[in-house]
């Protein structure tokens, strides 16, 4: 991506734009797939129990300059703060040529209804790097609080969300293809409305689920707060105001302050 | 005295200037607002000297089929009755604090500035706490209750200053003609303070109406106040710039007569703060 | 002893015990509601308490041994200084201006001070949102009209200092109306006279206003100093909405900081520790504004 990236920059329009607004759902959707890609992580072995922040490491920090200069030298101005909502329109008024966004909401950057430049825009697998392809997953769960007064109906409620049939409506009525359940993909009406979409996309959204690993980001009850101090210092390692080094010293150390260790 | 040589007139010329420079930073912000919210949705982006006509009442009818509505009415009933409650409590309070002679006035009136400038988070931490305890998050009761903290000390506070300009000798009279305190109070101090009482209940008003902070952290859906309503206008998805420039037009309406009114008593009840 | 003076002394214990009667829901009220609070949230800041992990029955002054290393919270001062300093400031000298010219205008030019007091109405919120639309780039009319003759405006945002700049832009356009008001009616209380001898006296307009008019206007000019510092140190919605605090942490004042570890990190006893110094700056804020109105009033 920097090979092209210097090729299709100009100044009438950006090579890329990506969400790099502090956030766990804003930098941290897409920063950890760079870091990932080059081998970074954020702790020293997470599946084995090994919760050592882990997350200053060279292989990190290159992913971090290549973000940072994707987001420098190759977006639009104003790129150090934007979010979905910026990437999007920036995508759909033709401001940028790539993006690298979720599959639960590319499909309006892609869909002719809604983007002038739809009929041109491809869509492909995230980029790899050097250890591979870690394409950015969102993994939600619905929880009820021990204090609930209505266990039982918020129960219900959660199974009636999550059923296909619910979930084949919400498919086919929004612009929304992050059906939780696989027979949902196979759903004629649901194939069609999205093929019409874009062709390629139901194909690569299962191959990039395939490739995308649960723990994207760390099922820790400490992440939000984690999430939120590492995208903060990553965004001012962004806009300049820390070096890259500093930023993930600094991530580092905030880890385990709040992990206690 | 007025000198008509040419350095006066080019310094009348310079105050002139300047006075058009302030005049544009404190109005075309506003006429980008009105602008803004007549904007046609696929025009917002583009700069009105370029399209001028890309203009419509569609956002107003949009607006009013959202939550915004909704919200909008939550704040007038949580500003008004913190108003109310702190009205009741607060101006015989402010009432005898001007008239008796109760030791301690100095401290009264410190704790009232103090709790006037206090920053809120400092209240909003332990009410939160005892909020989810109590099961008052998203209640209108405990809106009203984190609101009274803002309008009580600033009703009583200006409520003594101007029962201090009613003269004591009006209600020593009518204490000598036998009326009780209480008679003495709503029949002969509370006429002669009007003014002042209406610019109190309007300065509270406008304390609560403006809030932020409070509704933000102890309100979720049902009884979210408008200036956080507004905020949902900004989703994950897009920024709905022509409904926000709407709902910020639709919260400073309501008060901006009640600002006309009360300006000059905002000046009083600071000059009060200067002259006691 | 005669018997009209014991009636009258009677008289007046019957008035004061009244009085306090009038009071008593009063300091009924602001203990329930403002005091305990607060004595809860002097409490909490000795506590480790926190949202999620509850406590561990750690007490003591640790939350504030924390405070002074903590980089994050003297930055927070920094910024806070750098909003209020700056902010108080403009707003001080626009709302002179501004003030000082309208009094010039003969004949009360009622219209422009109204055009004048319409920021002042506008809610926080609503301003913050209005000049974060202003700073955006796709969006700003400022940024099109630069355009028009090829000047890229920059990125306020994403710099530190472009955004304390956006910050203290919106809340100098909606709190300098309050120190225009307070200045014109101060200076609508100067008698003219004064000014007048000075002239005569053979003063340029320049230094009578800096020798006459200034010092008259000392009082009211550090009222509204110290109303707006003490109100600038509770600065929340501007960054709320224009910043979020950010890039990265450049924007979280102390205020914001605290709101931050309370409830983003669910540190309540940390960010209780900040908000018993930001209470604590008021107090002694607000107590020199009482010494100082009880000196005047005597």
């Amino acid at each position: 991506m920097l090979e092209i990236a210097p090729k299709v920059h100009n100044d009438e329009h950006a090579a890329i734009a990506l969400r790099a607004a502090p956030g766990q759902g804003f930098n941290m959707f897409i920063f950890p797939m760079i870091m990932r890609a080059y081998g970074g992580k954020f702790f020293k072995d997470y599946v084995g129990g090994d919760l050592t922040p882990a997350i200053n490491s060279p292989e990190t920090l290159e992913a971090l300059r290549v973000y940072i200069r994707l987001i420098n030298e190759f977006a639009p101005p104003g790129a150090g703060n934007f979010n979905f909502a910026e990437v999007k329109a920036a995508a759909q008024n033709g401001q940028v040529v790539f993006t690298v966004e979720g599959t639960g909401v590319v499909t309006q950057i892609v869909d002719p209804a809604e983007s002038q430049y739809a009929s041109v825009t491809g869509i492909a697998l995230p980029p790899g790097g050097p250890a591979g392809r870690s394409p950015a997953i969102a993994v939600h769960g619905l929880g009820i609080p021990a204090t609930s007064r209505h266990a039982e109906a918020a129960a219900r409620f959660i199974e009636w969300a999550v059923s296909p049939e619910t979930v084949t409506k919400i498919a086919l009525s929004e612009p929304f293809s992050d059906f939780t359940t696989a027979s949902v993909a196979r759903d004629p009406a649901v194939l069609a409305k999205y093929a019409k979409i874009h062709p390629d996309y139901l194909r690569l959204r299962t191959e990039a689920l395939n490739l995308a690993i649960g723990h994207y980001r760390p099922l820790i009850p400490e992440w939000p707060e984690l999430g939120a101090a590492v995208g903060e210092l990553i965004n001012a390692a962004v806009n300049g105001l820390m070096s890259p080094e500093a930023a993930l010293a600094a991530a580092e150390q905030e880890m385990r302050d709040i992990l206690g260790q | 005295m007025i000198d008509r040589t040419g350095a006066f007139r080019v310094k009348r010329a310079i105050g002139v200037l300047v006075m058009l420079i302030l005049l544009g930073f404190a109005a075309l912000p506003t006429l980008w607002v009105l602008i803004l919210a007549f904007r046609a949705p696929d025009a917002v982006f583009e700069p009105i000297w370029e399209s001028p006509l890309k203009l419509t009442f569609a956002n107003l009818f949009k607006i009013t089929r959202s939550e915004f509505p909704g919200a909008l009415m939550n704040s007038f009933i949580t500003a008004g009755s913190s108003t109310v409650l702190a009205m009741l409590i607060g101006v015989p309070a402010g009432f005898a604090l001007a008239k008796s002679r109760l030791s301690g006035k100095f401290i009264a009136s410190w704790v009232l500035l103090l709790l006037r400038m206090a920053p809120p988070v400092g209240f909003v931490i332990p009410l939160f706490l005892v909020y989810v305890n109590a099961g008052m998050i998203d209640s209108y009761s405990g809106l009203v209750i984190a609101y009274m903290t803002l309008t009580l000390p600033l009703v009583t506070w200006s409520m003594w200053n101007s029962f201090a300009q009613v003269p004591d000798e009006l209600i020593e009279a009518a204490i000598m003609d036998g009326a009780s305190l209480a008679k003495a109070f709503v029949l002969v101090a509370l006429p002669a303070a009007r003014p002042g009482a209406v610019a109190a209940a309007i300065l509270a008003f406008l304390v609560a109406w403006n809030d932020f902070f409070y509704s933000l952290i102890i309100t979720r859906s049902n009884t979210t106040t408008a200036p956080v309503a507004v905020m949902n206008f900004i989703s994950f998805d897009s920024v709905d710039w022509a409904s926000i420039a709407v709902a910020s037009i639709a919260l400073t309406l309501p008060i901006l007569p009640l600002v006309a009114i009360a300006n000059r008593y905002i000046v009083q009840s600071l000059s009060g703060a200067v002259k006691g | 002893m005669s018997q009209t003076s014991i009636k009258r002394r009677g008289a007046t214990y019957e008035l004061e015990r009244g009085y306090r009667r009038m009071i008593l829901p009063a300091i009924f009220a602001i203990l329930l509601f403002a005091i305990v609070p607060l004595a809860g949230m002097l409490a909490l800041s000795f506590s480790d308490y926190h949202l999620i992990r509850g406590s561990k029955g750690e007490i003591g002054l640790h939350n504030y041994l924390r405070l002074l290393g903590d980089r994050r919270f003297i930055e927070s001062v920094y910024v806070t200084a750098v909003l209020s300093i700056f902010g108080v400031a403009a707003q001080v000298v626009i709302g002179t201006a501004v003030a000082v010219g309208l009094h010039k205008i003969v004949g009360r030019w009622r219209l422009g001070r109204a055009l004048f007091l319409v920021p002042y109405a506008v809610p926080h919120v609503a301003v913050a949102l209005i000049w974060l639309s202003l700073f955006t780039p796709t969006l700003s009319p400022i940024n099109a009209f630069f355009d028009l003759f090829g000047i890229t405006v920059p990125a306020f945002l994403t710099t530190q200092g472009g955004a304390l700049f956006a910050i203290i832009v919106a809340d100098t356009w909606t709190n300098f109306p309050f120190a225009m008001l307070i200045i014109l009616a101060a200076l609508q209380g100067i008698s003219r006279d004064l000014e007048e001898a000075a002239a005569l006296d053979g003063a340029t307009q320049v230094r009578t206003f800096l020798h006459v008019t200034l010092p008259l206007l000392t009082p009211a000019l550090l009222m509204v100093t110290l109303f707006r510092f003490i109100d600038s140190l509770k600065h929340f919605p501007m960054i709320f909405v224009i910043t979020k605090g950010g890039p990265g942490r450049s924007t979280q004042a102390t205020n914001f900081y605290a709101y931050v570890q309370t409830f983003q990190s669910g540190d309540v006893g940390y960010g209780a520790s900040i908000a018993v110094l930001l209470f604590l700056t008021a107090a002694l804020i607000s107590f020199y504004v009482a010494r100082l109105n009880q000196r005047v009033s005597q």
